[in-house]
């Protein structure tokens, strides 16, 4: 299960996922980056702080939203990754294609 | 007649007990060793909800493998459900409905193997050896998703081996050594 909460901080969009992101939960996820691709700049924090797990489909995600994401000069970028989450973005030498920051504050500071 | 156990929390403290009650020299014996080695089947349905459900048990069984660090039991429950995805959405075609995949988990004292077989059609083109690794840099320039999963089973697992034919189900294999060479 994935919960997925999101608000608007400072014209950022910080999105909080809770739980599991495989091939059953990302196409929510997907759907809403794609939704969001849509605006002008858009800046989009995600808090993965309580995401316990994710495969590549959960990571394909966010490959699939960033080229129209970063074509308007917007940006993905994640905060409190944790261990078992980074692993996978080591496994597939992604570590450095996406931003990520220790907390939320510094991630939203990022966007200034 | 004293029953045999080495159930007891020290296991050669077990074994000098019971060397002494049967009047066996201890120094006789050269070596003992508890090994674990179990196999499970599971056999479910090729929808997407079943994920989450098969990656923990595999995890859980992984676990009980003596020597297994937990991360290699993160890593190879991921790999399982790559494999898994993958078969749901390429061998199966998104047409998962009422198809089936049946995966067997073995743990031996050196390794996990871990073996999947499904009956999809477009398995069957499925050429794993011409699969090269996705081009990071290309990436980076033009991302688009896909084709990570099975670049991932290749990392984590050591042996990973794909068997299709005619009239046979498709059979995915894939070990993992527990303590790895080199």
């Amino acid at each position: 299960m994935l919960i997925i909460k999101s608000e608007t901080l400072n014209q950022i969009h910080v999105i909080h996922l809770n739980g599991i992101l495989n091939a059953d939960t990302s196409p929510e996820l997907e759907k809403l980056l794609r939704q969001l691709a849509q605006e002008s700049r858009p800046c989009i924090l995600l808090c993965v702080r309580d995401l316990e797990y994710i495969s590549s489909a959960g990571v394909g995600c966010f490959i699939g939203a960033i080229a129209a994401i970063r074509q308007k000069k917007g940006d993905l970028r994640f905060s409190e990754m944790q261990p078992q989450v980074r692993r996978i973005f080591t496994l597939l030498d992604m570590e450095d294609f996406f931003s990520h920051f220790d907390s939320m504050e510094m991630g939203l500071a990022s966007f200034a | 007649m004293p029953v045999l156990s080495f159930l007891a929390e020290d296991t050669m403290q077990a074994l000098e007990t019971q060397a002494a009650i049967l009047g066996i020299q201890e120094n006789d014996i050269r070596e003992i060793r508890i090994e674990k080695e179990c196999r499970i089947r599971m056999i479910f349905p090729a929808e997407t909800r079943q994920l989450e459900l098969i990656r923990r048990l595999a995890h859980s069984t992984a676990s009980q493998a003596p020597g297994l660090d937990p991360q290699t039991a993160d890593d190879i429950s991921l790999a399982l459900d790559e494999a898994c995805t993958n078969i749901m959405a390429h061998a199966y075609d998104r047409h998962s409905h009422q198809k089936i995949i049946e995966v067997e988990l073995s743990i031996s004292s050196d390794s996990i193997t871990i073996i999947l077989t499904d009956q999809g059609e477009s398995g069957r083109c499925f050429e794993p050896e011409k699969l090269r690794p996705p081009d990071m840099d290309a990436l980076r320039v033009t991302p688009i998703p896909g084709g990570l999963g099975f670049h991932l089973i290749r990392k984590i697992m050591d042996a990973v081996t794909y068997e299709k034919g005619p009239g046979q189900p498709n059979r995915l294999t894939m070990k993992r050594y527990i303590h790895r060479p080199g």
